[in-house]
Formats: structure tokens, C-alpha cells, sequence
């Protein structure tokens, strides 16, 4: 975990404390300009919240902040609690890995109940993911600790290798058919892990880069995300839309509706995020930590330069 | 049980949820028909007089009691409840063949109606187009204007094979301002006539239940593919 950087206001240092032993978990504060446009700076893992649950004086644990900070302070905040969500990102990335791998493994076991004919390569890429990100992980940590160059570029490479595996295992499971219909749509829930999965693991490869103060590939690779998953959610509409496939999906439906809507809801978001991300990165609101003490820092911008998002709207 | 009333087993809770157009196609079919009871008809009348541009989803419940009642038997719904949907559905299956395991009364109602449209298909995709052009004008079908690639490279509606038929309903046929979804699954649905059913109510459940099953289906579709969408 990352020390604070700089924290003007002592609510502030308490709240990195607090994120620190992960008492508090920072999951997104909400900006708000005077005329009441609502901006939502997204930290990752904050789309699980309900929206109204964001507004930063809501949060019990920092309501000793709500009337001493400034806007100047709150976005140091900010930024320090995104450089903590960096190292806790890659913690919770190797969590979640672990559970993917467990859920491949679910794949394989249900598409053998369901007599699949066509051949899979889950299995030699299932490991292959984990191992990398860990990997990335250990090098990251490493790279941070002594400000090694080498160890952070073997992080990255590592990173943006385990994007590419879950990607294309996300791929699969759209490509490969049974009975004439795309595994993924029997398999929702599992599509969107990967797919989450791999915008997490573009977050980490992007972050890395970034601190090697390589700002093409971090956009690159978080553009890529972007439109894979974008290409995914098109792909599946259509099959889902076209008549023509209607006797197939019918033959093969197990009444999963709900996990189909969450799975593109996930799908969207995740889609969303990335594209976000990728825009600040290109519009250089995310730059390398000069102080070297995380991988990224995110430009004071008084709130406003923030892009919001598509389902942020706004309020008057 | 399910909170989906696209998934529900209950037929009022589903048809509340059918746009107009659906519950259009649905009241087409079942006014068509008389009932030939000496005992009180449960019917939705009032949905029966309205234009098709009327608002046939205010009578949802109507419409559902209306199926139930063409499910029930004479005799026995003097003494006791209607019908559930899902038995009337077991049993129309039954009747048609549908196999047994695809009847099951573990199984979700959408999954047997799902097992007749499938029948049905089948059916049609034996007969020759002569035998389908016979029976959609059995049916009082005229679909001589019908346009569309698949429809001209067939010579028409009857040349249409199974699939590029549930293709040319789902693309075309919902929400069209001339229903046609309705009489061409009553043709369909006529198809059956050799099945020589027992009772009355099945020349009105045959072609109805196709078009509950259809609609559902649809809307169900619809529903995943704008999940996938922006």
C-alpha cells in the first residue's frame, strides 16, 4: 500500500490512514459546480454503488471533512486516494484473477454438461492470466520501492500480456458457438468476469506505463480495452437481434434474462470506464507521478476538466 | 419463481406486460371465435369492440381471464378455479405431441409454450406450399403483398421455410399497423387440424398460445439485445 503524498488538511491524512489499513475504501466522490452540474470522478470499483450513495458529504467517514476542506484540498484528496486505489487495484486484481480462474474452471465443467462439441483453449490460457498480473504485481512493487525502470517495464509487459489473454478469452466465448449460438450468451456472467477482468488488467498495464511516463501506450492499451469490449457488445446484440438465429436461441435458452441484462450492464460499464479513462490519459489529465511514489497522478483540474460520464448526467 | 413478468407462469402478469400490438394480436384471434357453452362466457368483450388502434392494454387482465376460460372445461369451472395457464399449457401441448419431457410440470410455462411454437414450425415445415397456401386461406390470411427479399426469392409467404417464416414475424410482423402475426400463426396453427382436437377450446388455444409464445419470445429478445447496446 501507498504512503500519502502530500495532504494538506489533517481529515485528509486520516482519510489515506484509513485507506491504508482499509478500514475505508474509496469508491468515488461526487463533484459538484455551482450551477449543481453533477460530475462524478470515478474511482474503480465505485459502479457498484448506487449513484446517490457517491455524494461525498454522505459518507460517514468523512464527515468531519464536509465543512473544513476546499475544493483545491478535496482533489489532493483525490489524487492521493487514486494513487492508494492503484496499489489496492493490483491486490484486488490478484483477488479477482483467483476467482476467475475458479470460474473457467466452472466453464469448462458446465460446457462439458452441455456436450459441447467444439474445442476450447480455456484451459491452456486459464493460468496464464493469473500468473502474469501477479507477476506485474511483485515487478510493480519492486519497481516503486527501489525506482527500478527495468522491473516497472517487466511489470507492464507482463500487464498488458495478461490483458491480451483474458481478452482473447473473452473473444472465445463469443466466437465459439453451440447449437448455433454463441457460448457467451449461456454464459453471461462468466463473459462479463472476463471482460471486467481484462479492463482491470488494461487499468494496471495503462498505470505502468504511464509511470514509465509512456503516455501512447497507456492510451493505446486502454483505447484497445475500450473497443474490444465495444466490438463484443455489438457482436452480441446483433446475434441477439437477428430473426434469423431466433429458432436457435430458443432450442438453447436456459432463462438466464437477468444474468444477460447485469452481464451488459457490466459489459457497458466497463466499456465505459475504459473509454474514460482512455480520454483523460490522451487528454493528459493523467500523468506520471513526478515524486515517483505511485504510478500515476491525476492533474488537479478544480473539478471541471473532469470528462463526466455518459450516466452521470446532470441536475438543476 | 421469478419477478420477470416475461418469465412469469402467471398469463395476467405476462399479458400486463405485452405492448399494445401483442395484446392486439391476441384479441384478434379470440374474438374470432364463438363459444358454443350453455354457462356464462368469461370473455373480454370490450377488448373485442375496440379498433386496432385502440388501447387493448387496459384490458390485459380481461384478455387473461378470456384465455383461462377457453382453458377450462365446461363442467368442471362451475365447481372449481380456472385452470392455471401453465396446466392449460401442458395440456395443449399433450394434445399437439409435444414430447413428454418437453411437457414436464417442473418446466416454466415460457419453456412449453417455446416446445409448441417449436412443434408448430415443424408442422409447417413438412407441408408443401400448396398445403400452407390452403391452410392460411383457411385461415383468412392474405399475405399476397407481402414484400421482402426472403418473401419474392419464395414466390410468397407459403414458400417460406420454418425459420425464414419466424424471421419474417419477428422483422416484420411486430408492431405493424395491419396485424398479420396473429392470423398467419392462426394459419399455423391451423396446420394442426389433423390432430382432430377433443375439446372446443383448442381451435382457440392452438393459434393463441402460438402468439403468446411468439410475443413473449420477442420481447424477451429485444429486451437482451438493448442489454448489449447503448
Amino acid at each position: 500500500m501507498m504512503g500519502p503524498i502530500s495532504v494538506t488538511a489533517e481529515a485528509g491524512l486520516d482519510i489515506v490512514r484509513k485507506l491504508a489499513s482499509r478500514e475505508l475504501e474509496v469508491h468515488g466522490i461526487l463533484l459538484r459546480d455551482t450551477d449543481g452540474k453533477k460530475f462524478r470522478y470515478i474511482l474503480r470499483g465505485f459502479e457498484d454503488l448506487p449513484k446517490d450513495a457517491a455524494r461525498l458529504g454522505d459518507l460517514p467517514p468523512l464527515e468531519p471533512l464536509r465543512a473544513a476542506i476546499g475544493v483545491t484540498q478535496l482533489l489532493q484528496i483525490v489524487s492521493v486516494a487514486q494513487n492508494a486505489a492503484v496499489a489496492a487495484s493490483l491486490h484486488r486484481i490478484e483477488t479477482r484473477l483467483v476467482a476467475i480462474e475458479e470460474r473457467l474452471a466452472d466453464i469448462q465443467g458446465r460446457l462439458t454438461r452441455m456436450q459441447t462439441t467444439q474445442t476450447l483453449t480455456l484451459d491452456a490460457l486459464r493460468t496464464q492470466p493469473a500468473s502474469r498480473l501477479k507477476a506485474a504485481k511483485a515487478a510493480a512493487v519492486v519497481a516503486l520501492q527501489h525506482r527500478d525502470r527495468t522491473a516497472l517495464i517487466a511489470a507492464g509487459q507482463h500487464a498488458q500480456q495478461a490483458f491480451h489473454d483474458l481478452l482473447e478469452q473473452a473473444r472465445h466465448l463469443v466466437r465459439i458457438e453451440e447449437d448455433g449460438v454463441p457460448v457467451a450468451l449461456r454464459l453471461p456472467g462468466e463473459l462479463a468476469d472476463l471482460c471486467e477482468s481484462a479492463a482491470d488488467a488494461a487499468y494496471v498495464a495503462s498505470a505502468i506505463w504511464i509511470a514509465l511516463d509512456n503516455q501512447h501506450n497507456a492510451a493505446t492499451v486502454t483505447r484497445e480495452s475500450a473497443e474490444v469490449l465495444q466490438s463484443i457488445r455489438r457482436k452480441l446484440a446483433s446475434v441477439l437481434a437477428d430473426p434469423e438465429f431466433l429458432l436457435r436461441r430458443m432450442k438453447a435458452d436456459e432463462g438466464r434474462d437477468g444474468e444477460l441484462q447485469a452481464a451488459g450492464m457490466r459489459l457497458r460499464n466497463a466499456m465505459q470506464w475504459s473509454i474514460g479513462r482512455a480520454l483523460m490519459i490522451e487528454q493528459g489529465l493523467i500523468t506520471r507521478d513526478p515524486e515517483h511514489l505511485s504510478l500515476e497522478r491525476v492533474k488537479p483540474a478544480l473539478g471541471l476538466e473532469f470528462a463526466p460520464l455518459a450516466d452521470a448526467g446532470t441536475r438543476r | 419463481m421469478t419477478d420477470d413478468p416475461l418469465l412469469s407462469d402467471d398469463l395476467a402478469t405476462l399479458l400486463r406486460s405485452f405492448p399494445n400490438d401483442a395484446l392486439r394480436d391476441l384479441v384478434g384471434i379470440l374474438k374470432q371465435h364463438t363459444s358454443y357453452s350453455v354457462f356464462p362466457a368469461r370473455r373480454a368483450y370490450a377488448a373485442h369492440e375496440l379498433p386496432a388502434d385502440g388501447d387493448f392494454a387496459a384490458h390485459a387482465n380481461a384478455i387473461a381471464d378470456e384465455m383461462l376460460w377457453w382453458g377450462s372445461h365446461d363442467l368442471l369451472r362451475q365447481f372449481a378455479d380456472p385452470p392455471r395457464w401453465k396446466e392449460i399449457l401442458i395440456s395443449t401441448a399433450e394434445h399437439l405431441g409435444v414430447a413428454k419431457e418437453e411437457r414436464r410440470s417442473t418446466l416454466p410455462a415460457w419453456k412449453i409454450e417455446d416446445a409448441i411454437f417449436r412443434k408448430a414450425l415443424d408442422a409447417w415445415e413438412h407441408l408443401t406450399p400448396a398445403e400452407r397456401e390452403a391452410a392460411m386461406k383457411k385461415a383468412g390470411v392474405d399475405l399476397g403483398a407481402a414484400k421482402g427479399a426472403a418473401v419474392a426469392a419464395a414466390g410468397g409467404v407459403a414458400g417460406l421455410g420454418a425459420r425464414q417464416l419466424l424471421a419474417f414475424l419477428a422483422a416484420r410482423g411486430a408492431g405493424a399497423a395491419v396485424p398479420f402475426v396473429g392470423p398467419l400463426l392462426a394459419a399455423i396453427g391451423a396446420v394442426w387440424a389433423a390432430y382432430d382436437l377433443a375439446g372446443p377450446g383448442y381451435r382457440v388455444l392452438r393459434p393463441a398460445t402460438l402468439v403468446i409464445a411468439f410475443h413473449r419470445r420477442r420481447l424477451r429478445e429485444e429486451r437482451a439485445a438493448s442489454a448489449f447496446r447503448d
